[in-house]
């Protein structure tokens, strides 16, 4: 067997393969703003002299966590698309609710990080699908609500609701000025992206 | 709280089991956020996060229905010593052509022990394992390494290359 220059030892080889895959900035700085935005033990009470203390910190930490995101996500190309992309791999991951429930009163309660309300969407309860529960995820690494629901035919739909900003997600569709919402297709899903009451609201389903 | 050198290596350990970049930080990031959401911040090190990692991914292929870890189907080779990845070299170029071939255990246990330096005792530890099979795992590797190696030219014992 004829011996090469270019070899080296295995180990280094592999260190080196590993080496080459890397978080870069943006997913570095992201993951710091969750560690310090993120105490833990957060469902733990704070000591009464402390709690408003501990809120005021958390409010101005959450602010900074959405700050962070907003700054790293401008001027990011083809927003609907982007949206788009990473709503279906979060709908097909199904990962597990945080709560489950069919009220949204309930529901809404348990996002006690989110720095907005998760509203009953009109244009989407027109279809009356049935709500299974939430969990906590993100949109272009700002911090939103998933909301899991069965609908009529018996399928999985998730719908996300975030704070809507122009300068991270584009001019979208508006309810309120009476826009269609924007239809596109994603990995065979169908992901309709509308704003209603100043929130961001997409949806992933599988289509008729 | 990681720094980012922990983060890096916590990402990799993510990237070894999930072989996709943008998965692998999905991974890590739901990871973090559960043990944040824990009120024990002794469970805030490296070793549990990557516990949490491998049973958040495990979580992921079951709800994939994809087999997260694939059983050994053969007995384990009386031969095998945890040393035996030790004294191979190969061609960086060779590696990459060759890391296809690795399926998640083989790659979960080449990141614990280049990058971490753990024994095969160490990685039994970690991933619940028995000994015996890391070895039967390793053997294996190395059988992917040499059998590539050879039909390329590539990869050899150091012993080998000298002669």
């Amino acid at each position: 067997m004829k011996n090469s220059p270019d070899q080296k030892p295995f180990k280094q080889a592999v260190n080196h393969h590993f080496a080459e895959n890397s978080l870069d900035n943006s997913q570095l700085k992201n993951l710091e703003a969750i560690q310090e935005n993120t105490a833990i033990g957060t469902t733990k009470k704070a000591a009464p002299t402390w709690s408003k203390i501990s809120y005021g910190i958390y409010a101005i930490a959450l602010s900074i966590v959405i700050a962070v995101g907003i700054f790293l996500n401008i001027g990011t190309g083809n927003t609907p698309e982007q949206i788009a992309r990473e709503v279906v791999k979060n709908h097909l991951y199904m990962k597990p609710l945080d709560i489950n429930s069919s009220d949204i009163k309930e529901v809404s309660a348990y996002f006690t990080m989110l720095d907005f309300l998760p509203l009953k969407s009109s244009e989407y309860h027109r279809r009356n699908p049935l709500l299974l529960g939430g969990r906590y995820c993100s949109i272009k690494g700002v911090t939103a609500a998933q909301l899991r629901y069965k609908n009529t035919e018996g399928s999985l739909e998730t719908l996300y609701q975030v704070p809507y900003d122009t300068d991270v997600f584009s001019d979208l569709p508006k309810l309120d000025e009476e826009e269609p919402p924007l239809v596109l297709y994603e990995r065979g899903l169908e992901v309709t992206i509308w704003v209603e009451k100043g929130l961001l609201m997409v949806t992933s389903r599988p289509p008729k | 709280m990681f720094n980012s050198k922990q983060l890096q290596q916590l990402y990799r350990y993510s990237f070894s089991l999930c072989a996709h970049k943008d998965d692998a930080y999905d991974l890590l990031q739901s990871a973090l956020e559960k043990l944040l959401k824990r009120s024990n911040d002794s469970e805030y090190n490296l070793s549990y996060c990557r516990t949490t990692i491998r049973n958040l991914y495990i979580d992921q292929c079951r709800r994939r229905s994809i087999l997260a870890f694939q059983p050994l189907e053969d007995e384990l080779p009386a031969d095998i010593n945890e040393h035996s990845l030790e004294d191979l070299v190969i061609q960086q170029k060779t590696l990459e052509e060759i890391w296809p071939l690795f399926d998640t255990t083989d790659r979960e246990i080449l990141f614990l022990w280049a990058a971490l330096g753990h024994t095969a005792q160490e990685i039994a530890e970690e991933t619940e394992t028995a000994r015996g099979t890391v070895l039967s795992r390793i053997h294996r590797i190395r059988q992917k390494v040499t059998k590539y190696g050879q039909a390329v030219g590539l990869a050899e014992h150091k012993e080998g290359s000298k002669s």
